[in-house]
């Protein structure tokens, strides 16, 4: 089984996240609500997926997938980011950065499950 | 989907309590410099709650949310001044979304909202005269600039405009003192200045632990930095200026982070229900407790009959601890209640043309979540009251040789098992004749009921009692006092 690690610091959107995510199928979901406990979660266990908003308390979205894209062993885990586009120039950075797709809120359900099965397929 | 809706209602209304309390907070700090992190926090409420009205669809929430993020964003990138008109107009915003938020609570499908949208439009393009003023001064390497977010390099040019130095603090942190680790480490940085990015390391490390750079602007000199500091600092940029402004950076302690991460919302009704478990468990422990005395009658003091006898007093002082820990989970500090009254305060104080300051005491008293709530409406009808018949106008003030500004107080306290709550004013006080008056004209009273001064400002809390002559959009429509009772 899949499993989708979930950076969101809005409950309400998390649980809706995971809710269009369940409806998918088989994926497990881990769920992080600041970035900081997303870099607690990523060594705990191997993930296919990182879905993750950029505006964040602590650490934010670009800083969490700069991390990742610079660390040998969490170079080729994929990132979706799911934002309310503020600007133009976030989305430029995160896709920069080398995130596979920018979701913006509000998102269609559809539409974020058609780029996670493209991205990891079903 | 229903309990999805209630838990959106839930943030959205915990969204917008933050967000009056942060444009309060901005408010409070317009003349000694308001705290850039604050203003932040305040967009990003709007951010979040943009976010989630538009997940469930609420497009006029949605559009409003939208238009005010827009606005702090220029806020927060220095576009936009935060004045004390910006601030009103935010105030008025945030109560439009709280009706709109009400509105979605009872069930209301279909809002409507008049021409607020373009109001904020045009007030921001109004507010808008300067342009940005990031102009390209001295650069940080490439590799950081690419993972600042647009807000963080603004704060990081107006560092550096500000001519304060730029600083990278690096740091190792084991994963199993993560948090606290973290926490006291922005802290001391916080304390010297403001902290900028916060940059998670991907150098080799060893298993179980974290690298961080975190890029903060002061204006103190390297080696006063680096005292009582830990970790080792390099200068990016050298400051230009080496004064310290007097409070700022004391006052920059406070970040929203920690009761994000450590905080759940719970529904009031469950807390009863494990009140009412707890009620059910006293009732079995009883009955337990009557066993063992009906075993010391029936078999004397065996052992087992002691141990019996011990552990239902266990068990008695663990429900009580139980209990006394669960009314304490539903205690909510009055601050919460106060900080909704100061925003209905300064609105009243506008369209009353009062000039009103609010004193708050005792913010930190606790009090049950039901009953905050029950208070709320009462409290306001007292200020309302307050600002409408006792402060008078700054004219008629200033000839009675008081201060310009009326004062109201809110103070808590508590007394025993009770939480005292006093709101007092230094108005013109009840004119008694006119209340002896009116109560007499009303019928309540006959005009030789020889009523001592205290029972006659009884009779204010009557219902139906006013004194106004004209009803005001603020109170006097007799419709208040006996609400307080």
């Amino acid at each position: 089984m899949k499993t989708i690690l979930i950076v969101e610091d809005s409950a309400t959107t998390m649980a809706l996240i995971r809710a269009v995510i369940e409806e998918l199928g088989d994926f497990e979901t881990v769920e992080a609500t600041t970035g900081f406990e997303a870099l607690k979660l990523l060594p705990r266990q191997d993930y296919d997926l990182v879905v993750t908003d950029i505006n964040m308390p602590d650490i934010n979205g670009l800083e969490l997938i700069s991390f990742i894209k610079d660390n040998p062993r969490y170079h080729a885990l994929p990132i979706i980011i799911v934002s309310t586009e503020q600007t133009d120039e976030d989305r430029k950075r995160g896709m920069a950065l080398g995130a596979v797709a920018y979701v913006t809120k509000p998102f269609r359900s559809l539409e974020l499950q058609e780029i996670i099965k493209k991205t990891i397929g079903p | 989907m229903k309990t999805s809706r209630k838990e959106f209602i839930a943030e959205a209304e915990e969204l917008l309590e933050e967000s009056q309390k942060f444009v309060l907070e901005i408010d409070e700090t317009l003349s000694t410099g308001c705290n850039p992190e604050t203003i932040n926090a305040l967009f990003r409420t709007m951010h979040t709650l943009k976010g989630i009205s538009g997940l469930f669809g609420f497009q006029v929430i949605t559009d409003i949310s939208h238009a005010l993020e827009t606005l702090m964003d220029d806020i927060r990138l220095g576009r936009i001044e935060a004045n004390r008109e910006v601030l009103d107009f935010l105030f008025r915003n945030l109560d439009i979304l709280n009706g709109l938020v009400a509105a979605v609570s009872r069930g209301e499908e279909d809002l409507k909202i008049g021409g607020s949208l373009d109001e904020i439009e045009s007030f921001r393009v109004s507010q808008r005269g300067r342009q940005s003023q990031d102009t390209p001064g001295e650069e940080l390497d490439e590799s950081i600039m690419k993972v600042l977010s647009e807000y963080e390099e603004h704060r990081l040019r107006t560092n550096i405009k500000e001519g304060k130095g730029i600083y990278m603090a690096k740091a190792v942190i084991g994963l199993d003192v993560f948090e606290k680790s973290i926490e006291k480490f922005t802290n001391a940085i916080k304390s010297k200045g403001e902290l900028i990015s916060t940059l998670p390391s991907s150098a080799d490390l060893p298993e179980g632990f974290l690298g961080f750079s975190l890029i903060f602007g002061s204006s103190r000199p390297l080696d006063e930095i680096k005292k009582d500091m830990d970790y080792e600092v390099d200068t990016l940029i050298k400051p230009r200026i080496t004064h310290q402004p007097a409070f700022a950076p004391m006052t920059r302690q406070e970040t929203p982070l920690k009761s994000k991460t450590t905080t759940v919302r719970v529904d009031i009704e469950k807390l009863d229900r494990i009140l009412n478990t707890i009620g059910e468990l006293t009732l079995a422990k009883g009955a337990v407790k009557r066993i063992g005395i009906e075993l010391v009658e029936d078999y004397g003091h065996t052992t087992l009959v002691y141990d019996v006898h011990k552990i239902s007093q266990t068990l008695e002082r663990r429900l009580a601890e139980l209990q006394d820990q669960v009314l304490e989970v539903r205690m909510v500090p009055i601050g919460q209640i106060f900080a909704r009254l100061g925003q209905v305060a300064r609105r009243y104080s506008r369209e009353t043309s009062k000039q009103i300051e609010l004193a708050m005491f005792g913010e930190d008293t606790e009090l049950d979540k039901y009953l905050a709530e029950e208070i709320v409406d009462p409290l306001m009808h007292l200020m309302r009251n307050s600002i409408d018949h006792g402060i008078e106008s700054p004219i008629e003030r200033k000839k009675k040789g008081k201060k310009e500004t009326g004062t109201i107080s809110l103070k808590a306290y508590q007394k025993g098992n009770h939480v005292l709550i006093a709101i007092r004013d230094d108005g013109a006080g009840i004119d008694i004749e006119r209340v002896r008056e009116k109560a007499i004209e009303k019928g309540l009273i006959t005009a030789d009921s020889g009523l001592d001064e205290k029972e006659i400002i009884d009779l204010i809390f009557t219902p139906g009692f006013s004194t106004m002559e004209t009803v005001s959009e603020v109170s006097g429509r007799g419709v208040g006092m006996d609400v307080v009772k």
